[in-house]
């Protein structure tokens, strides 16, 4: 008797542990084919001004996690479209910045995509060129109400494939304390560098970006300010060896004289106010603000040489050629490209700027000096190179380039030559 | 009962007599038992070790993107991986990078955690306190680790400076100079030896005290009992920990990359001085999209784990004689 209970029990054990295991891939699968069902007919795409047309379901939506603030403005968002659309459901998934595109990538290849998402703006090309996102349906926007420069961040073979939900660029903070003028030119900064250096009150000048992704990402910025590119897409040539972008790297190593790494490298060196000067997005001021508050700064535009420029940044929302109610996804996020609702969006979820013109200028700005500098700063941004292979000469090429300058083992111009030799290479051209 | 019920069966279905009458044979029983027990291990095995490194060696051989199916390229990667210096000019270097790093930690953490190990073993009272104070970085989570050191390792706040500061000794850049930053990763590692002190307590409570008994009649002081008796007797145990030690630290993965910034073009610190094969296997498979070349890079680390894995068997003494 005893030894029977004994079987049947180990039985039951093994059996509900195989089970398990084996049916925990097809489980998901099965919770896929549910919600499919939910979803009605839904009505054709629908037009900004067109009367509340017939749109129902369910969809789901990725986001970067964002601070608490965010979440709650989220909420509020999807309230407010469920509301306007009654028997629709957003579902909105919050993910990690960090583990955002890794898991995105898992979900394609499992074939569990979600019906929209963010997208980082330089994946775009990538995506359509693999064919996953679909582009933008006809008639959904007026693409006059967009910035240019963020809207084309989606453009591929001259069709939209996705819509910009936010953009961001980079200016110099500065410390007023340290430097009462911000430097306007190249020039100026090397001079002010000289003059705010101290190695005894262990003060650095400029935070350097270093030999990383994060300065190969920087470096298109003051190359910008040259008047130079990176590439040039259109002619098939590689541009980053040419003489703006070796005055760029001379510039960085002409300052890194007078900013040493062991004081820039420390933790929040800027705030402690041990680096006078230094290059960062909108993301700070938030910190700065609460965080900072005996610290006296301000934001200006980058140095120029021969003009203003930066780089542009910012996330853009895609819907997946696998979507179960693309009508939807697309509502939804032309909903969250609307005035006022892209504005609470792209500031307090996503910590950048709005991309929708009748934003440029508005209540919101009014009297914050330092987000009508980024605003500035935003017209001369330029966008990054969008060839499949970029992060991979962003991270291995250009940032040893980077680094063998500082390092001081190659001058800029030979770095740069090198790397534009092996960016040939790779790019085939 | 039994008879009923192989009686009702046999009225059924005859086979099942003879499959009863088999299983009911004590010692086709064990046998089906035992392997019962280890089903769910076998299928957890096939499921989550098995079939993922049979998939990884296949797409080693694809060049795939994740996104759209994988395309079959042949030898292609691992020819690109050992000879092509443009499209992957790290591959020799993280290799080094992580030889560097193995040949440092492993001898340190190991004999840090012997001479630990002997210490706790011969105190009588607050054995247990130590070895939990001692044991607590491993369960500590990556991240939390990574931010208590780059404190700790600050140019200009971080504890150590402030110590070689008060010493009159210049600071040093811990994590941003590159000839430091493998000995601070070490150092970190050997924080963390609390798994290899246990496993040499265990050890050292396995040695007979009748040996040291003998040796003390004998009067021997205490640095022969441990040549003569502890460190031979620990053997087994040295043994297991060198190759364990080493088969984990060559995939060291985790603290560099949450102490570089993880997922935002961490590529392995100041001159790539941190970028070790797992690291740079990682930013190839999640951040350029070239799994395939991931893959075929993985494999061949799990070569290079099984090679110096039989040499260490070959060449080291597993035992005392």
């Amino acid at each position: 008797m005893k030894k029977i209970l004994l079987w049947s029990l180990v039985l039951v054990i093994c059996i509900s542990m195989t089970a398990t295991l084996s049916l925990a891939g097809c489980k998901k699968a099965a919770e896929e084919a549910a919600p499919a069902e939910e979803v009605e007919e839904v009505s054709a795409e629908e037009e900004e001004e067109a009367p509340v047309p017939e749109l129902e379901g369910e969809i789901s939506f990725w986001v970067y996690e964002p601070i608490p603030e965010g979440l709650a403005v989220l909420d509020t968002l999807k309230a407010k479209f469920e509301q306007q659309y009654p028997g629709t459901t957003i579902d909105i998934l919050p993910i990690p910045k960090g583990d955002f595109n890794p898991k995105l990538n898992t979900a394609i290849a499992a074939g569990d995509v979600p019906d929209a998402s963010y997208l980082d703006q330089p994946l775009v090309a990538l995506f359509v060129r693999d064919g996953i996102i679909d582009p933008v349906p006809d008639g959904l926007i007026n693409e006059a109400d967009f910035y240019p420069g963020a809207l084309n961040t989606n453009r591929v073979n001259d069709e939209l494939y996705g819509l910009p939900l936010s953009q961001t660029t980079i200016a110099l903070y500065y410390n007023t304390d340290l430097v009462p003028t911000p430097p306007e030119t190249w020039d100026e900064m090397i001079e002010i560098a000289k003059n705010v250096y101290d190695p005894d009150k262990e003060i650095a000048a400029f935070n350097v970006p270093q030999g990383d992704g994060w300065g190969a990402w920087l470096f298109p910025a003051f190359v910008a300010t040259a008047g130079g590119t990176m590439l040039d897409e259109s002619s098939r040539e590689v541009t980053f060896a040419e003489a703006p972008a070796v005055d760029a790297l001379s510039l960085w190593v002409e300052l890194l004289k007078y900013s040493p790494i062991e004081i820039s490298t420390a933790q929040n060196a800027f705030q402690t106010g041990h680096v006078a000067m230094m290059i960062s997005g909108p993301w700070e001021l938030g910190g700065l603000r609460a965080e900072w508050p005996e610290l006296n700064w301000d934001v200006a535009l980058i140095p120029k040489k021969v003009q203003w420029g930066s780089n542009i940044g910012g996330d853009n929302a895609v819907v997946y050629k696998d979507a179960k109610n693309k009508d939807l996804a697309w509502a939804w996020i032309e909903f969250l490209t609307e005035d006022e609702n892209n504005l609470e969006l792209s500031t307090t979820v996503m910590g950048n700027f709005p991309i929708n013109l009748a934003l440029s200028t508005g209540d919101w700005l009014n009297g914050d000096s330092q987000l009508q500098t980024f605003m500035e700063q935003m017209k001369y941004a330029q966008a990054r190179p969008t060839v499949t292979e970029w992060l991979k000469i962003n991270d291995e090429i250009i940032s040893r380039a980077i680094g063998d300058a500082l390092a001081g083992t190659k001058t800029p111009e030979k770095s740069l030559i090198d790397a534009a030799d092996d960016a040939r290479q790779i790019l085939g051209w | 009962m039994r008879n009923n019920s192989s009686d009702l069966l046999q009225v059924t279905y005859p086979q099942s007599k003879t499959i009863l009458r088999w299983c009911q044979r004590s010692r086709n029983r064990e046998w089906l038992l035992g392997y019962l027990f280890i089903m769910p291990l076998i299928v957890y095995f096939i499921l989550f070790l098995l079939y993922p490194t049979i998939a990884a060696f296949i797409y080693g051989f694809t060049s795939w993107n994740m996104r759209t199916p994988p395309v079959w390229v042949g030898l292609e990667n691992y020819k690109k991986l050992f000879f092509d210096r443009v499209a992957y000019p790290y591959f020799w270097h993280s290799f080094t990078v992580t030889l560097k790093y193995v040949v440092l930690a492993v001898p340190t953490t190991m004999s840090v955690a012997l001479v630990i190990a002997l210490l706790i073993n011969s105190i009588r009272r607050m054995q247990t306190f130590f070895k939990v104070c001692l044991y607590l970085p491993v369960i500590t989570s990556a991240v939390a680790v990574a931010a208590i050191w780059r404190w700790v390792y600050d140019p200009l706040y971080g504890l150590l400076n402030m110590v070689l500061k008060a010493l009159h000794i210049q600071k040093v850049n811990w994590l941003g100079e590159p000839a430091f930053v493998i000995p601070s990763l070490v150092i970190i590692a050997t924080w963390s030896l609390g798994s290899s002190m246990l496993i040499y307590l265990a050890g050292l409570k396995g040695i007979p005290k009748q040996y040291y008994e003998a040796a003390l009649i004998d009067g021997v002081n205490g640095w022969q009992q441990f040549r003569y008796i502890t460190w031979p007797l620990l053997q087994p145990t040295t043994f297991f920990l060198l190759i364990t030690g080493f088969i984990g630290s060559f995939q060291v993965f985790e603290i560099i990359y949450v102490l570089y910034g993880a997922g935002g073009g961490s590529i392995g610190g100041p001159r790539q001085s941190a970028l070790t094969y797992v690291l740079y296997i990682y930013n190839h498979a999640f951040r350029y999209y070239e799994m395939g070349t991931a893959c075929a890079m993985s494999f061949i680390l799990f070569i290079i784990i099984v090679i110096i894995t039989i040499i260490q068997f070959k060449y080291v003494r597993q035992t005392y004689e």
